[in-house]
């Protein structure tokens, strides 16, 4: 993740401070955009896929939460976060609703870039590859794994505030991240043994 | 689907190590076959957004805000109508 929650750019201790600024100076809300805007977009990409749906859905996400922030209340240290993935499940949600998703498989060209990082392929086509790959991987998941596990890693919230969004104790998010990354892995380590065993044959 | 939510023994501890590879970024040193280094392989699987559409849209959106804030409500109104146009919400491409 490109930030863990000791490295995001507002600490905690600041980040009320910047909320309550945030709604009535622009320049404050710029600043909270800027800290959420991996998170958000990062999220959004794993949940639509293609590059276009993911730059639209994170555009209307920011645009309802600049509109929304003034109706913001502060309750807690990670309340602002719970509030932004709420609008960010819901709007993606909506656009579900409204726009039939296909089940179409899509080319690498309409994925996004991946971040670089030491554990990815070079090569940026391949790392797109390892994103279908993983993305396919966890949309095969029951669909509130599948949240549980997006906002977990690429939303970078806690348990408590994955529960509140969808309805759930902390405990059963909890349950379905454990039995998610089960899963996930064990379709991982069967898939890559099924490809190493066709590259064999050939 | 089993929507049994008491955890085991190894199942609390694997999301305690998960919690503990999403705070270090997963730069932590696992093995690549084990469950915790495909946690570490996800962590890091982070799609970017292009640096351009960043750039844009949190220039449109101060503006935007800007505008609000001044009772432009024809400015403010006329960023929210194109968002949700039937062509899209792709008015952050219109600048």
């Amino acid at each position: 993740m490109e930030k863990g929650y000791q490295e995001q750019l507002i600490t905690v201790s600041y980040q009320r401070e910047w909320v309550e600024k945030a709604q009535n100076d622009p320049l404050a809300f710029r600043h909270l955009y800027d800290s959420y805007f991996s998170r958000v977009y990062a999220y959004v990409s794993y949940r639509v896929g293609r590059i276009q749906d993911a730059e639209d859905m994170t555009s209307e996400i920011f645009l309802k939460a600049m509109e929304g922030i003034t109706r913001f209340e502060w309750q807690h240290e990670n309340s602002f976060a719970g509030w932004i993935f709420r609008i960010a499940h819901n709007t993606v949600n909506d656009y579900y609703r409204k726009n039939n998703p296909v089940d179409e498989p899509l080319s690498l060209e309409e994925l996004p870039e991946l971040r670089a990082s030491v554990l990815l392929p070079e090569d940026a086509l391949l790392r797109k590859e390892k994103f279908a790959q993983l993305r396919r991987l966890i949309y095969a998941l029951p669909s509130r794994r599948q949240e549980v596990i997006l906002l977990k890693f690429f939303g970078g919230l806690r348990n408590q505030e994955i529960a509140t969004i969808l309805g759930l104790n902390e405990r059963t998010v909890a349950s379905h991240l454990s039995r998610a990354l089960v899963s996930l892995h064990r379709e991982y380590i069967n898939q890559s043994n099924r490809t190493r065993g066709k590259e064999k044959i050939s | 689907m089993n929507e049994n939510n008491q955890l085991s023994d190894l199942e609390q501890e694997l999301i305690e190590k998960v919690e503990k590879i999403l705070e270090e970024d997963g730069n932590q040193k696992v093995e690549s076959q084990s469950i915790l280094g495909f946690c570490s392989h996800l962590a890091e699987t982070v799609p970017q957004a292009r640096p351009e559409f960043q750039q844009e849209l949190g220039d449109r959106l101060v503006k935007s805000m800007q505008a609000r804030l001044a009772g432009d409500l024809e400015a403010a109104k006329a960023i929210k109508v194109t968002s949700t146009s039937q062509q899209g919400i792709r008015w952050w491409r219109n600048i």
